[in-house]
């Protein structure tokens, strides 16, 4: 068995060298003695046996550095391992090395000063765009590098990418999966996600890892959990059809015409198996984005607000130079992101734009449960009769490595949503679009319904 | 021409550590480690990836701390992040509570008997729970500073209230009045000296416009001039002395017409005075964003209920219970014992101690505890004074001075050996029973009626003068010779042996 693994290993270098996934990858000699762990444990009957991971370098580990894809982090190991590194060990999973991000998970391109540029030969070998922020995550899956691979979905940065690669992109609930060890972006929105070929795979690694925390306030407890479960059953309807909603004033002008075709071809699907269609209409998610960049960037400055003590970049005064670190290592998007975000908390509290956002950040989570049958564990907000709601995962599909569209910043709007409201989707390949190009459809249940909509994936993946 | 009068405002913002056995957030020990940077937890460096968790115990003091300053306790809080830089704030925030603190509109109550100041009631705004800073030492030698993390999450209850105090006599009775709800709430040690208490104050000034008449007590008062902010206070005294500078300085430069900006100062104690620290006309933004980590904090009635129940009494109800029976203090006594650190801690240990004492009878018993107060607080207290001690009550421990106090009552001793051992455990500290030590240095009353007897003689010889008056009528000059005696034995002799031994003599004088 170790000797299998050293070829894969061996194998894995030979795949990452066009795709450069892997920031930082185990030794042929490392491997051997993980292994050797593993073997006298008899993996055998762990759940994961030996199953190769990866996870985004924004995940702390203890054997290699978590960069965040950052030049402040870059030779930054952790002290401490995240919560979920240690549940996939515990079940046998083999963790092979981190993946490339955007730095800090700031940006759609997985492209950054210190690993470079992620990117995936999707037509004819030609280097395509891996979307981002958890490319290497995506573009590890697609290249048959590992098994699962753990990311962050803070603005669909597990789905989006998951999306242009042809993989199945998961974030669950918020609160699922512990985040702690996960070094976040914004607190408030970050879900730890995972991207593999399958659902199934998608539901073997979400069962390991979906388990409360003590080390992390946000993550539900085991008895939140059963009381959402119950919550959950409560208001399943079992001989009436399953209810789709198609939110219709989602499909904005941006939209590509075979990402729309690929959408109602969908739905003819849905409709061929007896799936009841609804048309809804979503308004104030369309706002998701402006709401996302207020909120989630003010979430980001604080976060990154350490980057200026005694521990991080001393590099800058062993040189002799008295150069901000910030000013030196952070990249353009990260600098770009940190002003709006001190910005958007500047402009007072009481009037500023930062509560506007909260309080429509509020109107988007109503309009979500006003459209679901299980109603709210969270608000007293009037429910719906919509299981799942459907859409296209993006508005453009992914585009080769150094194009450049105006409307590039839009590629989160379907997927951002989720996160505003903290709800579950999933992103799964359904076809190609533009002769090649992988389409992804996203899938929305109401928080707390994760398990149904695995297995409502399922059907189509 | 008219001098202006001038009504001055003084305002607190004061931050009590905790004293809780862990940190606010993250499990590291608090408060035990001297050497630098031993006790840090990955959270208290803002290591990327660790997370806050709420320490129960910290919650339990804090809401213990608002109930004993009266506050309505919020039936939810929450915190949030305070941002700026300094090198002392490794996250580059500060989580606290801005906008639902643990608790408002609280108050602590001033009386003349126990607080010295006109009875008043001071109102506290509103209290809140947060971090503390790492402690940053300045290396003078080079432009160094060494940061020391231990401090660094330490849990604070910072206790705000508006400008409602008017002159620093006021002031210094509602921070001492602090200190002692504290302590004796088990809250805080409270300690400016070594950093349990810190105190930032405003001051302001602002003109009288009409004076107080027949018909009206009333006065009015012009428009606030711009605030001082005064931090790096060491002590009360200091925060008075700091307010008193800091109100005439206003004055002084009002008077002028002069203006300045709102500042914040420190407080040099050799010079007495204010001298500025850094120019605050720009009001800092602080970039305030809830700290979603931490839920939302429930706590409910029940939980409230219980932490009141389970408090002990305070100072107020202290000193109620102090001057009414059985222990019927003055009023002076009750004040002063009161306003000693765990005064009252200490007195009702040895009050305890006295009370188990076998060997005495209930009269000796009773005498002790009715001396006892004075005991404590002229005579403990004023040998801690003398050999320049701080007033820590415990450098004698109860059950010695128990023994001491009953020693004395029950005549085994004099008073003046009593002082005398008192004076003794201060300066060298003995585990040895009180009854080990007299033997040892031989302080007991000398109980040979003869021995003592040939003292008395040898003072009435060397005094005929004074014999002569006594036998005139001068009776007070009995006190003096028992004192000469006493003087002769060291404080060995019983007065009262010694009283009834001169009297005979006398007598017989007289006879003769």
């Amino acid at each position: 068995m170790a000797q299998n693994l050293v070829k894969k290993c061996i194998s894995v270098a030979a795949k990452d060298v066009k795709v450069n996934s892997l920031t930082s990858f185990h030794t042929a000699d490392s491997i051997k003695s993980v292994i050797k762990g593993l073997v006298n444990k008899n993996t055998a009957n762990l759940p994961l046996n030996g199953k190769i991971l990866t996870v985004k370098d924004n995940i702390c580990t203890k054997y290699w550095p978590t960069s965040c894809g950052s030049r402040i982090l870059n030779d930054y190991i952790s002290p401490f391992e995240a919560t979920l590194v240690r549940t996939l060990k515990e079940n046998g999973g083999i963790i092979i090395g981190k993946t490339n991000m955007d730095e800090f998970a700031m940006g759609t391109n997985t492209n950054n000063a210190l690993h470079g540029q992620t990117a995936f030969p999707l037509i004819k070998d030609k280097s395509y765009q891996v979307g981002g922020s958890s490319g290497g995550c995506a573009a590890s899956v697609a290249a048959d590098i590992c098994y699962a691979s753990i990311g962050t979905d803070t603005g669909g940065s597990v789905r989006l990418p998951a999306a242009y690669v042809g993989c199945v992109g998961f974030k669950p609930s918020f609160g699922r999966i512990s985040r702690y060890g996960a070094m976040p972006f914004a607190n408030s929105m970050d879900t730890m996600g995972i991207i593999a070929k399958d659902v199934d795979s998608i539901i073997t690694v979400y069962g390991l890892l979906s388990h409360a925390d003590p080390k992390d306030a946000t993550c539900l407890t085991t008895k939140m959990r059963s009381k959402i479960e119950a919550h959950c059953q409560k208001h399943k309807v079992s001989n009436k059809p399953t209810v789709i909603g198609i939110p219709t004033n989602w499909n904005v002008t941006e939209t590509d015409t075979e990402v729309l075709s690929k959408w109602n071809e969908f739905i003819s699907l849905l409709k061929s198996n007896n799936f009841e269609i609804k048309e809804i209409q979503l308004p104030y998610s369309l706002y998701g984005l402006s709401v996302y960049t207020t909120l989630a960037y003010a979430e980001g400055a604080s976060n990154l607000a350490r980057y200026n003590n005694a521990i991080f970049g001393s590099d800058c005064q062993n040189q002799g130079r008295s150069m901000n670190p910030r000013s030196a290592f952070f990249g353009e998007e990260v600098k770009k992101r940190l002003l709006l975000g001190a910005y958007s908390l500047s402009t007072g509290k009481k009037t500023g734009i930062h509560r506007k956002a909260q309080i429509l950040r509020r109107a988007v989570q109503k309009e979500m449960n006003g459209c679901f049958r299980i109603p709210s564990l969270h608000a007293h907000d009037p429910s719906g009769d919509i299981d799942f709601i459907v859409t296209p995962s993006f508005l453009k599909p992914s585009m080769p490595i150094g194009t450049k569209q105006p409307y590039d910043f839009l590629s989160d709007s379907m997927l951002v949503p989720a996160n505003l409201a903290g709800l579950p989707s999933i992103s799964i390949p359904f076809g190609q679009v533009h002769g090649g190009l992988p389409m992804g459809i996203q899938l929305i249940a109401q928080y707390g319904d994760d398990n149904a909509l695995l297995s409502f994936s399922k059907c189509f993946c | 021409m008219c001098k202006m009068k001038w009504f001055a405002s003084i305002g607190f913002e004061i931050h009590l550590q905790l004293a809780a056995s862990k940190k606010l957030f993250s499990g590291a020990k608090r408060g035990v480690s001297e050497t630098p940077n031993t006790s840090i937890a990955h959270f208290d460096v803002s290591l990327p990836g660790s997370m806050p968790i709420l320490s129960q115990e910290a919650l339990r003091l804090a809401v213990r701390g608002a109930l004993a300053l009266n506050c309505n306790v919020a039936p939810v809080c929450q915190f949030d992040r305070k941002h700026y830089f300094y090198p002392d704030l490794p996250a580059g925030y500060q989580i606290t509570q801005r906008d639902v603190p643990l608790g408002r509109n609280g108050f602590v109550q001033l009386s003349k008997h126990l607080d010295d100041v006109d009875n008043t009631i001071v109102p506290i705004q509103h209290v809140q729970l947060e971090q503390d800073t790492a402690k940053s030492i300045h290396v003078d030698s080079v432009s160094k500073t060494l940061l020391d993390f231990n401090r660094a999450g330490s849990p604070l209850l910072e206790v705000v209230t508006a400008p409602c105090l008017h002159d620093e006599n006021t002031a210094g009775s509602f921070l001492r009045k602090i200190q002692s709800i504290m302590r004796y709430a088990r809250v805080s040690d409270a300690k400016m000296e070594t950093g349990g208490m810190r105190c930032d104050v405003n001051v302001s000034i602002a003109p009288i416009i009409s004076t107080p008449s027949e018909s009206s007590k009333d006065f009015t008062v012009g428009l606030e001039l711009p605030k001082t902010e005064l931090k790096n206070l060491s002590s009360v005294r200091n925060v008075m002395n700091a307010i008193r500078y800091e109100v005439h300085r206003q004055i002084s430069l009002a008077e002028k017409n002069e203006i300045w900006a709102t500042e914040t100062r420190g407080f040099d104690d050799k010079t007495g005075q204010t001298f500025l620290l850094r120019d605050k006309s720009i009001s800092e933004d602080y970039l305030y964003l809830p700290e979603t980590d931490v839920p939302p904090v429930t706590i409910s009635k029940d939980y409230v209920r219980e932490i009141a129940n389970s408090m002990g009494p305070l100072p107020d109800d202290l000193f109620i219970m102090l001057t009414s029976k059985p222990y019927s203090m003055s009023i002076r006594d009750a004040r002063i014992l009161l306003n000693l650190p765990y005064g009252y801690d200490y007195y009702y240990t040895v009050r305890k101690i006295i009370g188990k004492q076998a060997g005495f009878s209930k009269e000796i018993i009773d005498d002790s505890l009715h001396a006892l107060p004075t005991w404590i607080i002229t005579d403990l207290v004023g040998k801690l004074h003398e050999h320049e001690k701080e007033e820590d009550l415990f450098y004698v421990p109860p059950n010695q001075l128990a023994d001491i106090v009953c020693y004395c009552s029950a005549r085994k001793i004099s008073r003046l050996t009593a002082k005398a051992l008192i004076n003794h455990l201060i300066v060298t500290p003995s585990k040895m029973s009180v009854a080990d030590i007299i033997k040892e240095l031989k302080l007991d009353f000398i109980q040979d009626s003869n021995t003592l007897d040939v003292q008395v003689g040898k003072i009435l010889e060397a005094s005929p003068k004074q014999v002569r008056e006594f036998l005139n009528g001068k009776q007070s000059l009995l006190k003096y010779f028992i004192g000469q005696v006493m003087r002769q034995v060291r404080g060995r002799g019983d007065p009262v042996e010694i009283e009834k031994l001169l009297k005979q003599r006398l007598g017989d004088t007289l006879k003769k």
